[in-house]
């Protein structure tokens, strides 16, 4: 199980090397990079009941979950975009 | 209002209206006769709300809604109005006409008002963009936006941050009042050719890690600054206070594996 320290942590190093694919022409392969980040948040959210560290912080847990929704829901209409727009 | 002007008033100046309503509220007139003298003072002021309320047209709130928000100082002035300050009334309505359809204003306004720079840098980003993508067949990439600004590519990542964050209502309003035929405000307008990610793809993923960076803050302050002893956040979780100190400790390990760079990091 990814604790959300963790899960963050892969997930900006993986948004961060999309855009240097995006850049190098590499378009599939960030499309790719940017679904497994999609993929990874939803995964989380759905065991992150099970996050020991969350239990650990005072942290608003629907606030949380709203946030990371939003960030997932902003990168799955980057993906749709730019895959209806990339030649 | 409804049964017009109460011939009993009609000599009477606002003053001494007030005055009677105030020896009336303290005696023992009826409620018919309160309600009368009250209409009257009303009705003989509502001009005053209407033509103060014209001035604040071009708030772009609706005339209706202006003069219900001068009613209510209209109101507040009949209330409060001291006869002993040698002050005429309509004087002191005013006042408070005018202060109630600000307050209004401000209210209605507060969550979409923008600086005046951002609009002003917004627009010339956007003439910007456009003047290089109708030159070039493509969207300008951020260093020759920030070139053609005249602006540091720190600083115009900057500016897009908080045009996203404040801007998108007006930026259309914007677009809409100057532009008869308005394209559609789809992003693919600018999606590039395809060598390149597109500038508002690329702010979109940034914005993303920003945001993330910004709860990983927040977990971390939670975690080590939230003031509270390892016992008690055991007692919390049912844990023991040592079982605390050991996931605090794996999770210290783990960023400092991370701080450390990929190459060092252990598992």
């Amino acid at each position: 199980m990814l604790d959300l320290l963790n899960l963050i942590g892969k997930v900006i190093e993986e948004l961060r090397s999309s855009i240097e694919l995006f850049e190098a022409s590499k378009h599939e392969d960030g499309l790719t990079q940017l679904s497994s980040v999609v993929l990874k948040i939803d995964h989380y959210l759905e065991r992150s009941d099970d996050d020991l560290l969350l239990k650990l912080v005072p942290i608003d847990r629907a606030s949380l979950g709203k946030r990371l929704k939003a960030v997932k829901g902003e990168l799955v209409s980057v993906i749709e975009s730019f895959s209806s727009t990339a030649p | 209002m409804s049964e017009g002007k109460d011939c009993r008033f009609a000599t009477l100046s606002n003053e001494q209206l007030i005055e009677l309503l105030r020896l009336s509220l303290k005696g023992t007139s009826d409620s018919l006769y309160l309600s009368c003298l009250r209409e009257e003072i009303v009705s003989r002021n509502i001009g005053l709300v209407k033509s103060i309320a014209v001035g604040f047209l071009n708030s772009g709130e609706p005339l209706d809604d202006l003069i219900q928000a001068g009613y209510m100082g209209l109101l507040n002035a009949v209330a409060n109005f001291d006869l002993a300050r040698n002050t005429r009334f309509s004087t002191y309505a005013s006042h408070l006409i005018k202060g109630e359809i600000r307050h209004y204003i401000r209210d209605k306004h507060s969550t979409i008002r923008i600086p005046q720079w951002v609009q002003v840098m917004n627009r010339k980003v956007k003439e910007a963009e456009e003047a290089f993508f109708k030159e070039e067949g493509y969207p300008p990439p951020i260093a020759e936006l920030a070139n053609c600004l005249d602006i540091s590519e720190s600083q115009l990542v900057e500016l897009l941050r908080g045009r996203k964050a404040m801007t998108y209502i007006s930026i259309d309003q914007e677009r809409r009042s100057v532009d008869p035929n308005p394209s559609s405000p789809d992003i693919t307008h600018f999606c590039s050719r395809g060598e390149n990610l597109s500038f508002d793809f690329r702010m979109r993923i940034i914005i993303a890690i920003e945001e993330l960076a910004e709860i990983k803050q927040q977990v971390i302050d939670g975690l080590f600054y939230q003031g509270k002893s390892q016992t008690e956040v055991g007692k919390e979780l049912g844990v023991s206070q040592r079982q605390v100190s050991r996931m605090k400790e794996q999770i210290l390990r783990e960023m400092k594996g991370k701080l450390a760079g990929p190459h060092r990091e252990e598992n």
